[in-house]
C-alpha cells in the first residue's frame, strides 16, 4: 500500500517537476484548517515543490520528505487580500515613495503590478500577519487600469504575479447618482463606445475587410474587458451611487462585474444576490455611513450580504494607513463575526472567497491538493488578534519571518534591554 | 403653510424613565441621562479587575450609589438592587482612551503659533459628538481630549467621562490632573505641511531650543507675578501684564500641569526629558512613542509614561521604526504604558488593540487589558477613581458577551458612574423608535413640500435661509467624504498627525 | 414747493446740495379713522394718531385733529375693516459689513480681530439695508460691525432715509462679541479654541490696563506700562454699564458663552441660533436675554427611494425649530426677535406667523419686535409703542401685522411717511420702452424714458431724464403695477425716489415720490422687446 502510494507520488512529482528530485515537505502535528473542508486534528499536509500535494489525517509520509512538526499549532491557508495597494507605497507622507494614484481620467492601459516594489518593507510585515496573497489595484482617475493577484514574495514583481490582468477598475463617479448628465460618466461611456468601435475595426482589419485602425493604447487595453475575458471591478460608495452603478453596468451588458463598495452595499444585497454580482466589502472597521444609523451598521454589513446569498470578500480601505496594516485584514472578518457573520464564513471571506471572486480560486484560498502551498501555522484562530503566527510558507518555500523589520527590531532591542537590565 | 403638530416622542422626558425603559437618543440634547440605581449587582461574571487581584471567575460585582461597593462570591445585595445575570459574561473596567480628538468642536489644532498654551480644549468640548455614544458602545468610559500636534507647545487638554446626554461642563472629569499637549518631530517642524509661510522651527533641534526658551520665559513670568507685592503696595505698583500662554507653561515647569507630548523618535524624547530635568519636573507621558522601545530604561528612569498606537507605522518617515512589540517592551522596562486610539473609529475597538499586545510581545491577557484601563487612568491622574474594579472606585465598567480581548466578543452594557449609558437592548429599542420617527417626519416633510409647491406665494417667500447662515464657518474637515449627516467635528482629527487618504 | 425741488433734482447736472434749498414746511400729520395697536395687547378700535415734528402728539379715539395738520385718511370700501396702525418694529441686531481692517491699519500689539473701539460712522451707513428694513416695517435698529471677535460698539438708529446723522439715537450701545471669526491661514487664531483664548486674553488685558493705569496715577514714579489701544473701550461692557452682546453660532456656543461670562458684573445678551429648544433646561437655569433669529429651516429635499439620506437630525430640527420662540418664552428666558439670518427682513412676519401657529403668544410675538427691544435699548420712552411723546415710528397695514404676508402700505419714521405697496403676483408684462411725462405740478412737465427688461419677476431697467440715464435700483411688478426705485444720488439728492405705474395695456399712469416731493406719471409703451429685436 505504502509503496504503491509512494511510487504514485514519485510519478506525480516527476510529471510535475521534471527530472529534478522532488522536494517534498510534510507538515505534521498541526490542526489543519483547509477552509474548503472541516478541520483535521493532527493532520498532515504534503507539499511538493510549490504545490499542496495531499491533505489528510493519516497520510503516509514519504521517506525523503522533510518533516516539520507543528504540534500545538494550527495550519491555515494564507489570507488573500482582495483590495490593496501593497508594494505601490512605502511611506505615505513621502511622495517619492508613493505610486498609488495616477493622474488623468482614463488610464485603461495602466498595469498596477509593474511598479510593485518587491523589496518593500511593508510586504514582510503583511506576510508575517498571514496575508500571503494580495490583489494589487491601480488608483486615481475613472478608468484606472488593470490589477493583478500577487504572491507577496519574489525576487521581482514578475515572480510575484500569480494572475494578471485580474480586473479592469472603474471608479464610478459619485456625481452620477441622480444626475443623468454627469460629465464623468459621459466620458466613461464615450470611451467605452470608442473602444468597442476600435475593436470592431480591428477585427474587420484582421479579417482583411478594412484597413487597420490607428494604434490606441487605451482603447486596445479595454479589449479584454469588452470581450468578457477580464471582469470589471466597479468602485462605488453610498447606496445611491451603488444602485446607479449597477443600473449602468447592466445597461452596458458587461459579462462579469465585481462591486467594490462600502458598508452601504448591504442595502443592495438582494439585488446583488439575484444578479450574481460578487462584492468586495471595503472594510468592517468603519464609521456608520450616516450619523443617525446604528453604531454597528458597518459591522453587520458582511452578515447582511451573507444572509442574502451574496458572494463576498472582506477587504479594508486599501489605501493610506491600511496598506501598511494589510496584516489586520483577518480582524475585520473576525469583527464581522462578532456581529452576526458565521465564523466559517468570516474565515472564507478573507481566504477562499476573495480567491474565487478574483479568478484565483483554483490556485489559492484553501489547503487543497493542487493549490499553491501558501499557508501558515498559528497558535490558534487567526482571526483573533491575540493569536500569534509562527511559521509561513509561500508556494512551498518556508518564509523567513525575520525578514519582517518589526521582528528584527524587536529582537535587537529586546536583547539590548535585557543586557541593560543585567 | 399650515404645519401639523407631531406628537413629539422626543424631548419629552418630564420624569426620568425607569432603568428598564430607558432609551438613549442619537442626539445628546435629546438623550436623558440613564437613572442611577441605588444598588446594582452583577452576578456570576468573570471579572477582570485590572488590579493585583487579576481575573476572578464566577464572582459578583456590587455597586452602590455610583461606586463599586464590593467584588466577591455570592455577595449580599440590597433588596432593591438591580440584578444582572452575567453568567458566561465578562466584566472589565471601562476603557480609558488617553489620546482622543473625538469630541472637539471648531478645530483640533490651533496651528498658528509655536506655543498655543493658552488655548483650552475645555472651551470646545463637543458634547453632541456621536462619537461619545459610539465609543460607549465599544466600552469606553473616559477619554482624554487632546489638542493636536501642530505646535511644540499645544493647548490644554480636557479629560471627560462619557456621560452621553450631559452638557459639556458635566462631561468634564474633575478628578483628572491638568495637562497640556506638547509635540515633537515632524509635526511641529512642519515637515508635511503645504506651507507658504514657514515658521520657526524647521528642525528637531529647533523644537528643543524653542521649548527651552519658552520654559525660561515662563519661569521669569511666574517670578514677576510672584514678586508683585500684595495689598496696598501692590495697588500702587503697575502689575505685570497677564499672559495666559506663559502662565500655562509656568504651571508646567512648576509641576502643576502635566505634559503629554506627542513624540515618535527616541532622540526627541530624550531631548525633552533632559530639558524637563533641567527645570526639575517630569514629563507625564509621551504620546505615540513609536521608538519608545529603544529607550525603555531611560523613559522608566525619568518616570515618563507611554501612550501608544500599537500597530500604526510607515505613514511618515518618523514612523518607519514603529513596531507592535513596543508596548510589551516598554512595559517590561518599567514604563507606565497604555494604548490609545487617536481616532474616533479605532476607539470603538480598543479591546482588540489590547489583544494585539498579546500577539506582539507576549504580554499576559490581564496586563494587556490594563493597557487600556488601569494604566491610562494612572497616566491621567484618575487611577484612584476609575480604570480598575475595586471597592470605592467609580462604577465605570463594561459587560462583554465573551472574552474581552476576543474579536468575537461584543459589548453588552457600559456603565459610567453606576449609570448604564450603553445597553444593547436599549440600543435596539432606540433603533426601532428612530426608524418610526424618521418615517413619520419624512411623511410630514413630503406633505409640506407638496403643500408649498401648490402655493406659489409661499414658495416665492421661501428662499433658502441656509445661505444667510450667520456663522462664518471655515474648515470642515472630513477624512471620509462619503459619510453623511455628520457634523464636521465628529470626523475631525489631528490633521498633522495622520495623513488620511482623502 | 417740494415738487419744485424734485424738478430741480431731476436737472441732475446742477448737482447742488438739496439741503440748501430746503424750506421749512409744517410737519404735522393726523392719521385718522384707523385701528391703533398702541402696544402688544392694547388696541384702540377706531381713532387717530397725531404726529408733530416727528413726535407723536396724541393718540386716541377722540384725539382732535390740529388745524395745521395734514390729514391722512384711509378710505375703505364698504364692509372692509379700517386700516391698522402699529408701532414700528425695532431690529435689535443688524450686523453691518465693515471693510476688513487692513493689516497695517492695526496698531502694533493689537490683533486685527480685536476692535472693541470700532463703531459705525456716517460713512458706513448701509443705505440699502436700512431701506429694506424700513420697507419691512422696522423703524429702529441696533447696528454693529459683523467681523472680528470683539466687534465694537453698537449704534442705535432710526431707519429714515437721510443717513446716520439724522437717524442716530445712540452711538454707544453694547459691546459686540463673537467666537465665530478666525484669522486667515496660519495666523492666530485659526481654531475656535484659539478664538476663545484671544477673547479671554483681551478681556484680561483690558482689566489689567485699568489696574495698571490706576497704579500709575497713584504712583507716577515707576516705569510706564504699555498702553494697549482700544481696550479702554471694553470697560463699560466689563463693568456692566452697557450690555455685552455675544453672537452665538450654535447651541454649544451658547453654553460656552454662558460659561465664559459667569454671572457677575457683565450684562450679557446672546444673539441666538434657533436651536435653543434643544437644551432649554440649561438655558433656563440662568435666563439671559436672547435675541432670536427666526431661521427656520426649509423642509429637506427628499428623493424618492433615498429617504435614508435625509438625516433624522435635520428632519427633527426642521420640525421643531418653529417652536423655538414659544418654548424659550415658556422657559422664562427674555426674548427679542431679529430678522438677521433671514434672506429679507420682511420674512420676519411669515416666520412670526408660523411661530404663533406653533404656540407663540401673538402679543409676546409683537412685544419681541417692539416693547422688548425698546426696553433693552433704553428706548422705553421713545419707541416700541404708540404713545404721546414717543417718536412717530409707525406701520400702517391692512389687517393684522403678524401674518404670513401683511399688506403694509406705509411706514413712518420720525414722522416721515414712506408709502409702500404690497406685492401681488405680476399680472402684466411691462417689458419694453415707455415714453413718460412726469407731471411736476406748477413747474410743468418733463419728458422721460423708462426702459424695462427681463421677466416680470426679475426686471431691470433704466430711467432717462433729459439725457441722464439712471439704472433702476429695483423694479417689481405687483399685479398690474410697476414699482421702481432710483437712487436719489443720481439726481443730486439723497434717499430713494420711487415710481409707481399702473399698466393698462400699452398705457401707463401713476405717481412718484422722493425725498423732494411727489409727482404724477403718465405715458405709453413705444416699443416691446420684440420690436427692438426687429430693429
Amino acid at each position: 500500500m505504502i509503496t504503491e502510494a509512494r511510487s504514485l507520488l514519485i510519478l506525480f512529482a516527476l510529471l510535475l517537476a521534471g527530472p529534478a528530485p522532488a522536494d517534498i515537505t510534510a507538515l505534521v502535528g498541526a490542526t489543519v484548517h483547509p477552509v474548503s473542508a472541516e478541520a483535521i486534528e493532527n493532520g498532515v499536509v504534503l507539499i511538493e515543490d510549490e504545490r499542496i500535494q495531499a491533505v489528510g489525517a493519516d497520510l503516509p509520509i514519504p521517506d525523503d520528505a522533510e518533516v516539520i512538526d507543528l504540534a500545538g499549532l494550527h495550519l491555515y491557508p494564507g489570507f488573500v487580500h482582495p483590495a490593496t495597494q501593497l508594494g505601490l507605497t512605502e511611506i505615505s507622507s513621502v511622495p517619492g515613495s508613493v505610486d498609488t494614484d495616477e493622474m488623468g481620467s482614463i488610464n485603461a492601459a495602466l498595469r498596477a503590478e509593474v511598479s510593485v516594489n518587491h523589496d518593500s518593507a511593508l510586504l514582510p510585515v503583511a506576510v508575517a500577519g498571514g496575508v500571503l496573497n494580495a490583489h494589487i489595484m491601480p488608483g486615481g482617475g475613472l478608468i484606472r487600469g488593470t490589477s493583478a493577484m500577487l504572491r507577496l514574495d519574489g525576487w521581482s514583481w514578475e515572480e510575484m504575479v500569480l494572475q494578471t490582468p485580474t480586473a479592469m477598475h472603474l471608479a464610478f463617479p459619485s456625481g452620477a447618482a441622480g444626475d443623468e448628465d454627469n460629465e464623468d460618466l459621459a466620458l466613461i461611456d464615450e470611451t467605452l463606445e470608442k473602444a468597442r468601435h476600435w475593436h470592431a475595426a480591428e477585427a474587420a482589419a484582421a479579417r482583411g475587410e478594412a484597413p487597420r485602425p490607428a494604434r490606441n493604447d487605451q482603447l486596445e487595453a479595454l479589449g479584454p474587458l469588452l470581450a468578457g475575458e477580464v471582469p470589471l471591478m466597479i468602485h462605488a460608495n453610498g447606496i445611491a451611487v451603488i444602485e446607479t452603478a449597477l443600473d449602468w453596468a447592466e445597461a452596458q451588458q458587461f459579462k462579469r462585474v465585481i462591486l467594490s463598495a462600502n458598508a452601504d452595499v448591504q442595502y443592495a444585497a438582494e439585488r446583488l444576490a439575484a444578479d450574481g454580482i460578487p462584492v468586495i466589502l471595503r472594510g468592517v472597521y468603519n464609521m456608520p455611513v450616516r450619523r443617525w444609523e446604528a453604531y454597528d451598521m458597518a459591522y453587520v454589513a458582511a452578515d447582511r450580504l451573507h444572509q442574502a446569498g451574496v458572494l463576498f470578500a472582506i477587504g479594508d480601505s486599501g489605501g493610506g494607513m491600511d496598506v501598511a496594516n494589510a496584516r489586520n485584514l483577518p480582524f475585520h472578518a473576525g469583527s464581522a463575526a462578532a456581529h452576526g457573520l458565521p465564523k466559517d464564513a468570516a474565515l472564507k471571506s478573507v481566504t477562499l472567497w476573495p480567491a474565487e471572486i478574483l479568478g484565483a480560486g483554483d490556485q489559492i484560498g484553501s489547503i487543497e491538493p493542487g493549490k499553491q502551498a501558501s499557508l501558515f501555522a498559528a497558535t490558534g484562530d487567526p482571526l483573533e488578534p491575540m493569536t500569534k503566527i509562527r511559521r509561513v510558507w509561500i508556494d512551498g518555500a518556508e518564509y523567513d519571518l525575520m525578514r519582517d523589520r518589526h521582528r528584527r527590531l524587536y529582537q535587537r532591542y529586546r536583547q539590548h534591554q535585557q543586557a541593560e537590565a543585567r | 403653510m399650515k404645519r401639523l403638530t407631531l406628537a413629539l416622542a422626543i424631548a419629552a422626558f418630564v420624569t426620568l424613565p425607569a432603568l428598564a425603559d430607558w432609551t438613549p437618543d442619537i442626539e445628546a440634547w435629546n438623550s436623558a441621562p440613564p437613572p442611577q440605581p441605588g444598588a446594582v449587582v452583577v452576578r456570576g461574571a468573570t471579572v477582570w479587575t485590572a488590579t493585583g487581584a487579576g481575573i476572578l471567575e464566577n464572582v459578583d460585582l456590587l455597586v452602590r450609589d455610583g461606586r463599586i461597593a464590593a467584588i466577591g462570591e455570592s455577595l449580599d445585595a440590597p433588596a432593591n438592587a438591580v440584578e444582572i445575570d452575567a453568567a458566561g459574561m465578562h466584566v472589565t473596567p471601562g476603557i480609558i482612551d488617553a489620546h482622543s480628538h473625538a469630541a472637539i468642536i471648531g478645530g483640533v489644532n490651533e496651528s498658528s503659533r509655536i506655543s498655543t498654551a493658552d488655548v483650552r480644549i475645555r472651551d470646545v468640548i463637543d458634547a453632541e459628538s456621536i462619537n461619545i455614544y459610539r465609543q460607549l458602545a465599544g466600552g469606553v468610559t473616559a477619554i482624554n481630549l487632546l489638542h493636536g500636534s501642530a505646535n511644540a507647545i499645544g493647548g490644554q487638554m480636557a479629560v471627560i467621562k462619557m456621560r452621553w446626554g450631559a452638557p459639556p461642563e458635566e462631561l468634564v472629569f474633575d478628578a483628572a490632573r491638568p495637562g497640556i499637549k506638547f509635540a515633537l518631530g515632524e509635526n511641529p517642524k512642519q515637515s508635511n505641511w503645504n506651507n507658504d509661510t514657514p515658521r520657526y522651527p524647521q528642525t528637531r533641534q529647533g523644537v528643543e531650543q524653542i521649548i527651552r526658551e519658552l520654559f525660561q520665559q515662563a519661569a521669569d513670568y511666574r517670578s514677576a507675578h510672584e514678586n508683585h507685592p500684595e495689598g496696598r503696595a501692590g495697588r500702587d505698583q503697575v502689575p505685570p501684564r497677564p499672559d495666559h500662554r506663559l502662565a500655562a507653561v509656568a504651571e508646567v515647569i512648576y509641576g502643576e500641569r502635566d505634559v503629554h507630548s506627542h513624540a515618535y523618535r527616541a532622540d526627541e524624547m530624550l531631548a525633552l526629558m533632559r530639558i524637563a530635568e533641567q527645570f526639575d519636573f517630569t514629563i507625564r507621558t509621551f504620546q505615540h512613542v513609536l521608538e519608545g522601545y529603544k529607550i525603555g530604561p531611560q523613559l522608566a528612569a525619568h518616570g515618563a509614561g507611554a501612550s501608544v498606537f500599537i500597530d500604526w507605522w510607515a505613514f511618515k518617515q518618523e514612523a518607519i521604526d514603529a513596531i507592535g512589540y513596543n508596548p510589551a517592551l516598554m512595559h517590561q522596562a518599567g514604563v507606565l504604558t497604555g494604548l490609545h486610539s487617536d481616532n474616533p473609529e479605532l476607539a470603538r475597538r480598543m479591546n482588540l488593540e489590547a489583544a494585539k499586545a498579546v500577539r506582539y510581545g507576549d504580554l499576559d491577557e490581564h496586563t494587556a487589558l490594563q493597557l487600556i484601563t488601569a494604566f491610562p487612568a494612572d497616566q491621567l491622574g484618575v487611577g484612584a477613581r476609575t480604570g480598575r474594579l475595586a471597592p470605592e472606585l467609580d462604577a465605570d465598567f463594561v459587560l462583554w458577551n465573551g472574552h474581552p480581548l476576543s474579536v468575537y466578543s461584543r459589548v453588552e452594557q457600559t456603565w459610567v458612574d453606576g449609570r448604564r449609558y450603553f445597553d444593547r437592548a436599549a440600543d435596539e429599542r432606540m433603533r426601532e423608535s428612530l426608524a418610526a420617527e424618521h418615517a413619520e417626519l419624512i411623511a410630514l416633510a413630503q406633505a409640506s413640500e407638496d403643500e408649498s409647491s401648490d402655493d406659489e406665494q409661499g414658495n416665492a417667500e421661501s428662499e433658502t435661509d441656509s445661505d444667510a447662515d450667520p456663522g462664518k464657518r471655515r474648515r470642515t474637515m472630513s477624512f471620509a467624504s462619503h459619510l453623511t449627516g455628520y457634523r464636521a467635528s465628529e470626523l475631525d482629527h489631528d490633521e498633522y498627525c495622520i495623513l488620511h487618504d482623502h | 414747493m417740494r415738487i419744485a425741488l424734485f424738478l430741480f433734482a431731476l436737472l441732475a447736472a446742477l448737482n447742488l446740495p438739496a439741503a440748501e434749498l430746503r424750506q421749512p414746511t409744517p410737519d404735522v400729520h393726523a392719521l385718522v379713522g384707523v385701528r391703533i395697536v398702541t402696544a402688544p395687547g392694547q388696541v384702540i378700535e377706531s381713532g387717530s394718531v397725531i404726529v408733530r415734528d416727528g413726535i407723536i402728539e396724541a393718540v386716541g379715539a377722540d384725539a382732535s385733529v390740529p388745524p395745521d395738520a395734514r390729514v391722512h385718511e384711509f378710505p375703505r370700501e364698504d364692509g372692509q375693516d379700517p386700516m391698522v396702525v402699529y408701532p414700528g418694529l425695532i431690529e435689535p441686531y443688524l450686523p453691518i459689513e465693515f471693510p476688513e481692517p487692513e493689516d497695517d491699519a492695526v496698531p502694533p500689539g493689537r490683533h486685527a480681530l480685536v476692535q472693541p473701539d470700532r463703531r459705525i460712522t456716517a460713512s458706513d451707513w448701509p443705505e440699502e439695508r436700512i431701506g429694506e428694513l424700513r420697507q419691512a416695517g422696522f423703524t429702529t435698529a441696533l447696528m454693529a460691525g459683523d467681523i472680528g471677535l470683539l466687534r465694537g460698539h453698537g449704534v442705535i438708529t432710526n431707519t429714515g432715509d437721510a443717513g446716520l446723522g439724522v437717524n442716530r439715537l445712540s452711538s454707544q450701545f453694547g459691546q459686540f462679541v463673537s467666537f465665530a471669526d478666525r484669522a486667515e491661514g496660519r495666523s492666530f487664531p485659526n481654531s475656535l479654541m484659539g478664538a476663545v483664548a484671544l477673547v479671554r486674553q483681551t478681556m484680561d488685558d483690558a482689566r489689567w490696563q485699568a489696574q495698571a493705569r490706576a497704579a500709575m496715577q497713584r504712583n507716577p514714579a515707576q516705569s510706564r506700562p504699555e498702553w494697549l489701544e482700544g481696550l479702554d473701550d471694553l470697560r463699560p461692557a466689563l463693568a456692566g454699564e452697557t450690555p455685552m452682546v455675544f453672537e452665538s453660532q450654535d447651541l454649544l456656543d451658547t453654553l460656552r458663552i454662558l460659561e465664559f461670562i459667569p454671572p457677575g458684573d457683565i450684562d450679557l445678551a446672546i444673539v441666538g441660533h434657533g436651536a435653543e429648544y434643544q437644551r432649554l433646561d440649561a438655558l433656563a437655569e440662568r435666563p439671559v436675554r436672547h435675541i432670536l433669529p427666526l431661521n427656520f429651516p426649509e423642509a429637506p429635499d427628499i428623493e424618492q427611494g433615498q429617504e435614508r439620506d435625509v438625516s433624522l437630525e435635520a428632519l427633527r430640527h426642521w420640525h421643531q425649530a418653529p417652536e423655538n420662540p414659544a418654548r424659550i418664552l415658556e422657559a422664562g428666558i427674555p426674548m427679542m426677535v431679529t430678522s438677521h439670518g433671514l434672506s429679507a427682513p420682511g420674512q420676519v412676519y411669515a416666520r412670526l406667523a408660523v411661530a404663533i401657529e406653533r404656540g407663540l403668544d401673538p402679543d409676546a410675538a409683537l412685544a419681541a419686535v417692539t416693547t422688548e427691544p425698546a426696553r433693552w435699548l433704553g428706548l422705553e420712552d421713545r419707541a416700541g409703542r404708540i404713545r404721546p411723546g414717543m417718536m412717530a415710528n409707525l406701520i400702517v397695514v391692512e389687517g393684522d401685522l403678524l401674518t404670513e404676508n401683511p399688506a403694509i402700505t406705509e411706514v413712518w419714521v420720525d414722522g416721515q411717511r414712506h408709502v409702500l405697496a404690497s406685492l401681488e403676483p405680476p399680472a402684466v408684462d411691462p417689458a419694453g420702452t415707455w415714453d413718460l411725462v412726469l407731471g411736476l405740478g406748477g413747474m410743468g412737465d418733463v419728458e422721460a424714458t423708462l426702459a424695462l427688461e427681463g421677466a416680470p419677476t426679475s426686471m431691470t431697467g433704466t430711467l432717462s431724464v433729459m439725457g441722464n440715464d439712471s439704472p433702476l435700483n429695483e423694479v417689481r411688478v405687483s399685479g398690474e403695477r410697476v414699482i421702481a426705485t432710483i437712487d436719489g444720488g443720481r439726481f443730486g439728492g439723497s434717499g430713494t425716489i420711487s415710481i409707481r405705474l399702473d399698466i393698462d395695456g400699452e398705457r401707463a399712469r401713476g405717481s412718484g415720490s422722493g425725498p423732494f416731493g411727489e409727482f404724477s406719471v403718465r405715458g405709453q409703451r413705444s416699443a416691446r422687446p420684440d420690436d427692438e429685436e426687429a430693429i
